[in-house]
């Protein structure tokens, strides 16, 4: 090692780093690199709108101690106290409410984890533009947005639990994975993401409603699972018209039989086909469009058992078409429905021979393509 | 009696169970796990999986040989020259001129009989198999880009019109039909990070970099369903991108491709520039 | 062991020493350790901007005798009415087995361009308004808004009703209020819709129809309209005072806004002017 001299390659070394660092490039994207000076301390703590008091009724039952129901509160309309404090009750507009005080050192917990695990697809500031998420479609969220897919609540926001189970469980199909990370770490995550709300929408809106996951109702078809798929095939052509969006699974005169409708009808061209509809999620302030899934084709991101996709119909998918049906028609029909989508899984998903004699099928025999 | 033991060493206990017992345990045990899907890498699927397999069980054999020899060369001096009732123990520095030149004799045959070996074999292979990309103008080329991400796999096929950047684009996350008895072929290159598509049961691998185009391929030989891995250590969650790979016999594949095609066709979006990528097909 | 849990423990227990626990009805409890500008309630994202320091007070339906009225035009070449296919769902097309066009842009002969939402867009910060009980009602008709632009106080409700012996989803494209999406297949009773944000104009589609589209103005007083075929409009019952009055189009945007003052029982004219 004698022949090296080790100041000449340390003169070296300065000298590569110099010239690396002199060849800049002018990027028009801004989020082409990443900024190095990213903040990674919440300076202030934020009100966070949470659920109703049956969430609270809940979690005083997992919680024994922690929480308790004061008659007097609410100007007497009674309502639970948190000992911890960190739940609230007041009155804004008139309108009582529970709120979460999410402190500034636990968002600053949920910021640093989420630059290190979400900022790559979701953004430093969680505007769903990331490095890998961008081209990305279906697009990353926007915490900016506050519009959650899969959450599977009917209110317009979903409870620390519900955001937490999709998290936990992911979206299969898309690069969202089933993030094994603490319990503790996920929900300071969540803290810190319901505190990017604007104003006027989101967790710091008083007018907005935080809820639970849709509860899962008995299913009434347990012993009858053949009948289900009848009545939720004669639901999904009929009463609730699936087939203006999804993929029609009948022939045009099947339809015609279920909808009623006279000899002669026809529908809409490529019945058997999906047909891409808005959503409201934008990209760079242009919405990108939607396509709904093909049971028997396409990947289902939140689950294929009855109960998930009894509690994904019930309560639609946010910014998409796909519209709340819960309270539109009937659980028992709810629950056909979900029986009738799980057979076409089973029956035809990534089974090409099967598949391919059932829609082949379909689009022959008919009039439709 | 001196420190220095100035004997030439014995190589008598080379006949003996020494050498024996370690190296069928090694090759044995090898082998069983080998032969457990969870363990060894199963039967290869595509055409040149075979080498691999080949190159593995002649370097596990190799190694175990040396391996055991080398054990052995440690355990029986250490016994014989260990210090007893009427025995001192002896211990020698190597320093000698003798040693040295033992030390290199060894060292040669050593990289002769292993390295040499093992190198002329490997590069055989390359050139053969691994580098042997095929020909893209070749019509039985199915070619597929290869975008990874943080944290997920987007493959891109031509569709039934051949050509990248078009509507009927087959694309799809963490899912890859191929036809069996074609010769498939990538262009890899990520988003972000680097990512190392593994397809252990085609035995290939290859890393995706950001801001360069690599190149890939294999031909599947047995339909079926087999896994889609990201091998790159370094990274939080590269273990969870998990893909699964599809191979099709030729006409259902032809099915599946019109089907996918159409399909995209009808997602295609021809406004939303944003959410279009391809790149021109580089060999 | 990570800070976070430590931070959460101690912000909890320091609350509680606060006095928190949330006694009602006293605004939520301060802010954590090191956080003096957490004390406040959730900020007042306020309805609109109705109430001012001022001591604005009620409005009586009787104060007001001035009358705005005038009408919106369009300039330049109106588009040719584009036919609407219903192709895909057939009870659609029974219902119109005429055709229909497209009604976005609906102007008359002279010009007149109807469905503009015409409103104050300032000066009636003087008052507080009451919202009335009854909702204003959008009906779903053969596929298609009736009306297609509805105007509304905030706090009143949108009575979404389907008449059609088809499934509709009623979608709100809101940005200030609750967002909604449900569906309501034949024979449902109505949707009521609740937006408490003044905010102009908020989109209503179908996306099972994609034709099918509405508009909601939503302001937090009693003075808007909406002109009619021949692009007029009125605006009466106003007070004396000084106005900001805007018109908006569902495709044409914003018109320029118009100020004018106005006496006790005046009656003026102005007139918005819109183009491609």
């Amino acid at each position: 090692m004698r022949g090296i001299s080790w100041q000449g390659l340390a003169v070296a070394f300065g000298a590569l780093g110099l010239l690396t660092s002199l060849q800049t490039s002018e990027d028009e994207n801004p989020h082409a690199r990443a900024p190095r000076d990213v903040s990674l301390v919440v300076t202030e703590g934020a009100w966070l709108r949470a659920p109703g008091a049956d969430w609270f009724a809940q979690r005083a039952k997992a919680e024994p101690g922690r929480f308790t129901h004061d008659a007097t509160a609410a100007g007497g309309a009674g309502g639970w106290v948190d000992s911890h404090g960190e739940y609230s009750l007041s009155e804004i507009e008139g309108e009582w409410a529970y709120w979460q005080w999410a402190s500034a050192e636990r968002l600053t917990d949920g910021r640093q984890d989420f630059v290190q695990f979400c900022s790559s697809c979701h953004g430093l500031n969680g505007d769903g533009y990331g490095r890998s998420g961008q081209h990305l479609r279906p697009t990353p969220r926007s915490f900016q947005q506050n519009k959650f897919k899969f959450t599977k609540v009917t209110a317009d926001l979903p409870s620390d639990e519900a955001l937490l189970s999709v998290i936990k469980r992911g979206l299969a199909g898309t690069p969202m994975l089933p993030w094994d990370l603490s319990d503790v770490q996920l929900l300071d995550i969540i803290q810190y993401i319901k505190s990017l709300s604007p104003e006027e929408s989101g967790w710091r809106d008083v007018y907005s409603q935080v809820g639970d996951a849709i509860e899962v109702t008995e299913d009434p078809w347990t012993d009858t699972k053949e009948r289900a798929i009848v009545r939720g095939r004669e639901i999904y052509h009929g009463a609730a018209s699936c087939h203006l969006c999804h993929p029609g699974y009948v022939t045009n005169e099947e339809l015609r039989v279920i909808r009623k409708d006279p000899e002669g009808t026809t529908y809409r061209e490529n019945l058997t086909y999906p047909a891409l509809k808005d959503s409201e999620y934008e990209v760079l302030g242009r919405a990108t469009k939607v396509m709904p899934p093909d049971f028997t084709w396409h990947q289902m991101r939140a689950g294929t058992t009855t109960a998930d996709l009894f509690q994904t119909i019930a309560s639609g998918i946010k910014g998409t078409a796909m519209p709340q049906w819960k309270g539109a028609i009937s659980d028992e029909d709810l629950w056909a429905l979900a029986h009738y989508v799980e057979n076409l899984i089973v029956s035809y998903k990534d089974q090409p021979a099967a598949r391919s004699a059932f829609m082949g099928g379909l689009r022959v025999s008919g009039d439709n393509k | 009696m001196s420190m220095l033991s100035t004997s030439t060493p014995s190589f008598a206990f080379l006949r003996s169970r020494w050498l024996g017992c370690p190296l069928a345990l090694m090759l044995t045990s090898t082998w069983a796990l080998a032969q457990d899907k969870r363990w060894g890498p199963g039967e290869p699927a595509s055409d040149y999986g075979y080498r691999f397999g080949e190159l593995f069980w002649l370097i596990t054999t190799l190694v175990s040989v040396a391996f055991a020899l080398v054990v052995v060369l440690l355990i029986v001096p250490m016994l014989r020259d260990r210090a007893r009732p009427g025995h001192r123990a002896s211990f020698d520095h190597g320093k000698s001129l003798h040693d040295k030149r033992l030390t290199a004799v060894i060292s040669i045959i050593t990289f002769i009989v292993l390295d040499a070996w093992v190198l002329v074999i490997a590069m055989k292979d390359l050139r053969e198999a691994y580098w042997a990309i095929p020909a893209a103008k070749d019509p039985q080329t199915y070619k597929v880009e290869v975008l990874a991400q943080q944290w997920a796999w987007s493959f891109r096929a031509a569709g039934v019109d051949g050509e990248f950047g078009t509507p009927d684009d087959i694309l799809t996350t963490n899912e890859l039909v191929v036809p069996k008895d074609r010769p498939v072929s990538f262009n890899l290159t990520s988003k972000d990070v680097i990512h190392s598509l593994f397809l252990p049961e085609m035995r290939m691998k290859k890393d995706l970099n950001p801001g360069a185009i690599n190149l890939a391929w294999f031909k599947p030989v047995v339909e079926g369903e087999f896994s889609i891995l990201c091998a790159e250590l370094c990274g939080f969650a590269h273990y969870q991108m998990f893909g699964k790979l599809r191979v099709l016999e030729q006409g259902q594949f032809n099915e599946w491709e019109a089907e996918a095609s159409q399909l995209a066709s009808t997602a295609f979006d021809a406004d939303d520039t944003e959410g279009h990528w391809a790149w021109d097909w580089q060999e | 062991m990570r800070t976070s849990f430590f931070a959460l423990v101690l912000s909890s227990s320091v609350l509680t020493a606060c006095g928190g626990g949330g006694e009602a009805p006293a605004p939520p409890p301060g802010g954590g350790p090191g956080s003096s500008s957490g004390t406040q309630a959730p900020a007042n994202s306020g309805s609109g901007g109705a109430a001012q320091a001022a001591g604005p007070t009620a409005w009586s339906d009787s104060a007001g005798t001035a009358t705005v009225s005038g009408s919106a035009s369009f300039k330049g070449e109106a588009p040719a009415p584009v036919q609407i296919a219903m192709d895909s769902d057939p009870k659609c097309v029974e219902m119109n087995s005429d055709g229909v066009t497209d009604g976005s842009v609906l102007v008359d002969a002279a010009g007149g361009l109807q469905n503009v939402f015409v409103y104050v867009s300032n000066g009636t910060d003087a008052w507080t308004f009451t919202a009335p009980e009854e909702p204003v009602v959008l009906d779903q008709v053969g596929c298609n808004y009736t009306p297609r632009v509805v105007g509304m106080m905030t706090g009143q409700a949108l009575r979404v009703k389907n008449s059609d012996p088809t499934v509709h989803n009623v979608h709100t494209y809101p940005r200030k209020n609750r967002a909604s999406n449900v569906s309501q297949p034949a024979g449902s009773k109505a949707l009521d819709i609740e937006m408490n944000r003044g905010e102009v104009l908020v989109a209503v589609k179908c996306d099972m129809h994609s034709w099918m589209q509405a508009r909601v103005g939503i302001v937090d007083h009693p003075f808007f309209t909406v002109t009619a075929a021949d692009g007029s409009f009125t605006l009466p019952k106003l007070p004396a005072g000084d106005y900001t009055i805007s018109a908006e189009h569902e495709v044409f945007g914003k018109a320029s806004k118009q100020t004018i003052t106005i006496g006790d029982g005046e009656a003026q004219s102005i007139s918005f002017e819109f183009s491609k």
